[in-house]
């Protein structure tokens, strides 16, 4: 995460008692994330931690980065009031004796907007819920689902950089909750609109509004339904020229070095870079990632991966990923639900257009692929390793399966970058 | 019929108190200037104890019922001791502090000539070591009853700490705040053993009313029975004020 870069990344660690959260998230400014899983999985907490409602314990090595901001890091835990995270928790917490617009009006008054426009800016949004009604009741006073609307009203008129949506539906009866849902929605298509996570327990909730989900269980993203600890190695300096000739991760495009595209992608997942020599320019401004030394240089993917997993620690699933593609990040989420939905299976991997695997695009659990890296011979091909594993195929979109090897490569991804829809 | 002892137990007291009045003499009785000069130290004391008590009283609520220190437990029985002290003892206690020979008063009057035993303020200071835990274990209790949650939502808003209190926290425990400071005024205007001990009972400095009661029921038992009834007619006037709380039920 860099200061030109926009939307969340986080890893929110917190330990309770005999509960531990540890949880990657991320969200794209616009993208709705949600959260589902079991009670108990974690998903409040995290909403909580994320909006820094969570008093003391913070567990280590967690931090938040919003559009850029360090919200959460060594040292840095900003107030909840300096964050500016919209939030709708379940029980609301209305101000109970202010009234509907008094509520709404709250966030933009203590922001310093004049009176005058706050209250004007409430009853829209209140209008826009359909409880302008109610805009000079009593908070209080409300039933539910009003109470529920104007929640919901309050966060976003708040103008919030991150919306935590927590059961933001719950209250409402199932008549009302589409139509609300179509508000939200519509809401988060104007300009603007920040990152959404949202937990909720309604698969109409998800199906309406998410762009993608994530599954937790037991204070971890679960994979297979069982909760996991994920983590990436990416394959970059000598690994990455053996693949195919020349140093291709620090090629630029789009005017930024492969590499870094992709470990923006990947954040917040835990992630390690295999290379030799270091990019510590690149390695500097992604706090999710760590680099390992390639040794000895030049021994092969197998061998570098083997090295990357040993230094990434306790992992479930481990992702793999070629440094040399700058487009693979938005396919990792794709292997990971995969892998989700097939608990038989050892590896969600990727296909390309032609048909061929990409064992360097896949998405591994831990415990069936340690030990065949740990048999490989130094110098044999990684596909020697994953003879026999149990795969999931995974198709892949030209854009992801792109690996730089040809000035004519690099001409395409440029290409992409400009007109992504090509 | 316990249940019926005990309300006649409360209640014949008062009614004898009424049926004893001397009704005629009542309005020369309770104008006489010793009366006046009674109740208006009566009131001025105990409005500033008040003050006083809410100045202190409600942050030390506010720690106990919201605080994350060490001690908080220790710290809330402390502060409930003068509830079940005896009054006079704790007036005895003051003197050990505050007298002229006192642990602080020595000094007091050593590096600035200030002795406090014997003056208004005696009897201010009195009332409001009575009167403290009355305020403090209101503050708290509402305190501790109003979910934090709403706050931590306001904060969310991007509230301040300060705005959150002002326009959040202070309007919800406001009528907390309110029932306990008129308890507090309750229980300074009704001082006796304290005050009686620490500050004495000079007439237009330190005899307030209940001691101008004590000492006129061995002179002159109708002007005792006079005094009495002002008194009970300032108390009736705070039961007024918690209506909505006590004898109204419950409040919305």
């Amino acid at each position: 995460m860099t200061a030109d870069e926009h939307g969340l990344a986080a890893r929110v660690r917190r330990t309770r008692e005999s509960f531990e959260l540890d949880v990657a998230l991320s969200a794209a400014p616009g993208e709705v994330v949600a959260l589902v899983g079991p009670n108990g999985a974690g998903k409040s907490t995290a909403l909580r931690a994320l909006a820094g409602l969570v008093p003391g314990g913070r567990g280590p090595d967690g931090w938040v980065h919003l559009d850029g901001r360090v919200l959460e890091g060594p040292g840095v835990h900003l107030p909840p009031e300096r964050r500016r995270c919209g939030v709708v928790l379940q029980g609301l917490h209305l101000v109970g004796h202010l009234t509907a617009v008094e509520n709404v009006a709250f966030g933009p008054r203590a922001g310093g907007t004049p009176a005058g426009r706050a209250r004007r800016d409430a009853l829209g949004w209140l209008d826009r819920l359909e409880v302008a009604a109610q805009a000079r009741t009593r908070a209080a006073s409300l039933s539910g689902g009003q109470a529920q609307r104007v929640a919901l009203a309050r966060a976003l008129a708040a103008r919030p950089r991150l919306l935590l949506l927590d059961e933001p539906f719950a209250a409402l009866d199932a008549a009302a909750r589409p139509r609300v849902r179509a508000v939200l929605r519509a809401a988060l298509a104007e300009g603007g609109a920040p990152p959404v996570l949202l937990v909720t327990h309604d698969p109409a909730d998800a199906a309406d509004l998410a762009d993608r989900t994530v599954h937790l269980a037991d204070g971890r993203q679960a994979v297979g339904g069982a909760p996991a600890r994920v983590g990436a190695v990416v394959l970059a300096g000598g690994t990455a020229r053996r693949i195919g000739g020349g140093d291709k991760t620090a090629l630029e495009v789009g005017g930024r070095p492969i590499l870094h595209r992709l470990l923006a992608d990947l954040a917040p997942t835990p992630t390690v870079v295999v290379a030799d020599p270091p990019e510590p320019e690149v390695m500097g401004r992604h706090p999710h990632a760590r680099w390992v030394r390639e040794r000895p240089p030049g021994s092969g993917p197998a061998a570098a991966l083997a090295a990357g997993s040993a230094a990434l620690g306790d992992v479930d699933v481990l992702v793999a990923l070629a440094g040399d593609q700058p487009f693979a990040g938005p396919a990792v989420p794709r292997l990971l639900r995969a892998l989700a939905e097939h608990p038989g299976t050892d590896a969600a991997v990727g296909v390309d257009g032609g048909g061929r695997s990409q064992p360097l695009l896949a998405a591994y659990r831990a415990a069936a692929l340690r030990p065949r890296l740990a048999r490989v011979r130094p110098g044999a091909p990684l596909r020697a390793a994953l003879d026999g594993l149990a795969v999931r195929p995974v198709p892949l979109d030209p854009a992801e399966a792109l690996d730089v090897d040809e000035p004519a490569d690099l001409a395409l991804a440029e290409h992409l970058v400009r007109d992504p829809l090509a | 019929m316990p249940a019926l002892a005990g309300a006649a137990l409360l209640i014949t007291p008062l009614a004898a108190l009424v049926a004893a009045a001397p009704w005629a003499d009542l309005p020369r009785l309770a104008t006489s200037p010793e009366v006046v000069q009674a109740l208006g130290l009566s009131l001025r004391t105990a409005t500033v104890a008040t003050a006083a008590c809410m100045l202190v009283g409600v942050p030390l609520g506010w720690v106990l019922a919201r605080g994350d220190l060490p001690g908080l437990g220790v710290l809330r029985a402390l502060v409930t001791v003068p509830l079940v002290l005896p009054p006079v003892v704790g007036g005895v206690a003051l003197l050990m502090l505050l007298g002229r020979r006192g642990l602080l008063g020595r000094h007091l009057d050593a590096w600035f000539g200030v002795t406090l035993p014997f003056t208004p303020a005696a009897v201010v200071v009195a009332q409001a070591f009575v009167a403290l835990p009355f305020l403090v274990v209101s503050v708290e209790g509402t305190l501790r009853a109003t979910d934090p949650a709403v706050e931590d939502a306001a904060a969310t808003l991007g509230a301040g700490r300060w705005y959150v209190v002002r326009r959040v926290t202070l309007p919800r425990v406001a009528p907390g705040i309110a029932a306990g400071a008129v308890l507090c005024f309750a229980r300074a205007l009704g001082e006796f053993g304290a005050t009686l001990t620490f500050a004495g009972s000079f007439p237009g400095t330190t005899r307030t009313m209940p001691l101008a009661i004590a000492l006129a029921l061995e002179r002159d038992p109708d002007a005792a029975v006079a005094l009495s009834l002002v008194l009970v007619a300032l108390s009736l006037a705070v039961l007024v004020a918690l209506r909505g709380r006590w004898v109204g039920g419950v409040r919305a």
